[in-house]
């Protein structure tokens, strides 16, 4: 979980994370959406054994960021900012 | 968007902002291909648009940054933000992805400047929600105005965890304790290099200033430790540090990690370019000369991609980079060669602290012995144990561990597990690290959907092969 540093006064952005509404400051990435304005500490689940997985490096090199966004699977949501009208959906799927 | 381009440069951290700013600048027409959304690379993330609060923490270094992004800004090269490189090739051709579409450029020159990493080590708990890196999470705060929540236990060892434990201090976040795990003989190692460094007092009386400091602030600060894990169902709860045998327990709401920084080569090795191993901080580098210059004629590496000196150093050898490619292009002016002696000994200045600093972090003896239990492949989720076994059934490349186990094979096409995976090998078989031969990278280097793929808009030649293959 992360915390706001200030007020962030313009939350100009609407966005849902799994079907929940938030509004949110523009310019973040859609990882900060989720850990620091969506109340969640995790992205998506492991693909062998479903467990819990957050963002580990913020670079863009671990892929432990993936999310549905759009409908769209696997988009890094620490590479993507937040759109207005943005449906993300933390991936709860185990491969194959 | 134009194709051809006589400079394309991979990155827009220190060495990519410079190098694409200096050949623009010098009549070149650049184009700078960015994952991120602007200018800055990690060190300057969000230059252009900090937070009052998030930059009177982060201070001067920091705005060093703010010049680079202008200079490339006015510069007139075309700056693409969120536009991930997926394949090299060796006459300069760059494949990329920008909103869910792939098309194909051409340049004279390709610069890489796709800059560094923190060193990913394996161990218990790593994967749990709530342990992360540290010098990311001080990226995230740079982008998105977030701090973890406390209290933070920090571990590891290396010059950036005092940095972030300094940030994180001045927001109000609770560190409440500071596992340092350099082992202390490291000292020794590096006094043969402290006389060049001493010519840098400012830089070693800051980093004085700054351990310091974090004592002072942090709940405890334990040297010495051995290792750590960390702990809980769901999410860490608790970090436990070993020293001397005896383990201390703290409860955690988040644990960040740092061992080091190295080099990232998807490219290098995706274009098979030859590599080095640098036996201090254990890492392999792409083979290139003072300017940058690779084997192949088209291809440049800059900054820390190259070898990991810093954002100063990184900013320099861009220039110096871009300098060489305007000799090369027959641009540039008559004041180039000047400049480039003055530039190199700018260089060679920031490096004099290097070798010591190298020396006092090298990666300690122990990181690949990790517990059997632990993950080392977090996308697949392949433990030491399968590696170990398959080690000892006579599996000894590791390709064929990749392929028999699927370590690698994940999302993250092994940049988090390859240097472990080789590391555990080599400690297996009583083998050298640097004789194992690394993990190939193939195209693309970026998870690229099959459709994405299919539908690349490519330049006529290759749209041929694709056709007709
Ligand atoms: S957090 Fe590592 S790739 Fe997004």
């Amino acid at each position: 979980m992360f915390i706001p540093v200030d007020q962030f006064e313009d939350r100009n952005v609407t966005i849902t994370i799994d079907k929940q509404e938030f509004q949110v400051p523009e310019g973040i990435s859609v990882a900060a959406a989720i850990l620091g304005h969506g109340g969640h500490a995790d992205c998506r689940c492991s693909f062998v054994h479903g467990e819990k997985r957050a963002p580990f490096c913020f670079i863009g090199v671990c892929h432990e960021c993936l999310v549905e966004i759009d409908g769209k699977p696997n988009q890094q949501a620490c590479l993507v900012l937040v759109r207005d009208g943005m449906h993300i959906v933390k991936q709860q799927v185990k491969e194959g | 968007m134009k194709t051809k381009w006589e400079v394309i440069v991979v990155g827009a951290g220190p060495a990519g902002m410079a190098c694409a700013a200096s050949c623009a600048e010098q009549g070149m027409g650049v184009l700078v291909l960015d994952e991120q959304p602007s200018p800055g690379g990690q060190i300057y993330r969000n230059i252009e648009r900090q937070r009052d609060k998030v930059l009177a923490v982060l201070g001067q270094e920091y705005l060093r940054g703010a010049g680079l992004a202008t200079r490339l800004r006015i510069s007139g090269a075309e700056y693409k933000p969120l536009s991930k490189a997926w394949k090299v090739e060796s006459n300069g051709r760059v494949c990329f992805s920008e909103n869910g579409s792939s098309r194909e450029v051409q340049g004279k020159r390709v610069v890489l400047a796709i800059g560094a990493m923190e060193r990913p080590v394996p161990f218990s708990g790593w994967t749990l929600p709530g342990v992360a890196e540290a010098g990311g999470v001080d990226a995230f705060l740079k982008s998105d105005g977030l701090v973890p929540q406390g209290p933070v236990a920090i571990a590891g060892s290396g010059p950036i965890m005092l940095l972030v434990a300094g940030h994180l201090n001045k927001l109000g976040v609770e560190v409440n304790s500071f596992f340092d795990t350099t082992p202390s003989l490291s000292v020794l190692s590096a006094l043969p290099h402290l006389l060049p460094a001493l010519r840098r007092v400012d830089y070693l009386a800051k980093g004085v200033a700054m351990l310091m400091e974090t004592r002072k602030s942090v709940g405890q600060y334990k040297r010495g430790v051995s290792h750590y894990e960390a702990v809980g169902a769901e999410h860490v709860t608790a970090v436990v540090a070993h020293k001397h045998g005896k383990a201390t327990t703290v409860p955690a709401s988040t644990l960040l990690v740092h061992e080091g920084i190295i080099p990232r080569t998807e490219f290098t090795r995706q274009l098979r370019l030859a590599h080095k191993w640098d036996g201090v901080q254990r890492y392999w580098y792409p083979d290139i000369d003072e300017d940058g210059r690779t084997s192949l004629p088209a291809i440049f590496v800059a900054g820390d991609s190259g070898f990991v000196h810093g954002g100063v150093a990184a900013e320099l050898k861009g220039e110096i980079t871009a300098l060489a490619i305007a000799a090369e292009l027959g641009k540039g002016g008559a004041f180039n060669e000047k400049r480039q002696k003055s530039l190199r000994k700018q260089l060679a200045h920031e490096l004099l602290t290097r070798s010591f600093v190298d020396a006092m972090y090298s990666p300690r003896p122990n990181l690949s012995a990790v517990d059997d239990h632990v993950t080392v492949c977090r996308c697949e989720e392949v433990t030491a144990k399968t590696i170990r076994a398959l080690v000892s059934s006579g599996q000894t490349a590791p390709e064929q561990v990749k392929a028999v186990s699927r370590c690698g094979m994940g999302p993250c096409q092994g940049r988090m597990c390859s240097s472990s995976l080789i590391e555990i090998m080599a400690s297996e078989t009583g083998k050298n690290a640097q004789d194992l031969p690394p993990l190939n990278v193939r195209p693309p280097v970026r998870n690229i959907g099959l459709g994405e793929l299919a539908n690349a808009t490519l330049l006529p030649h290759n749209a041929a092969q694709k056709s007709s293959s």
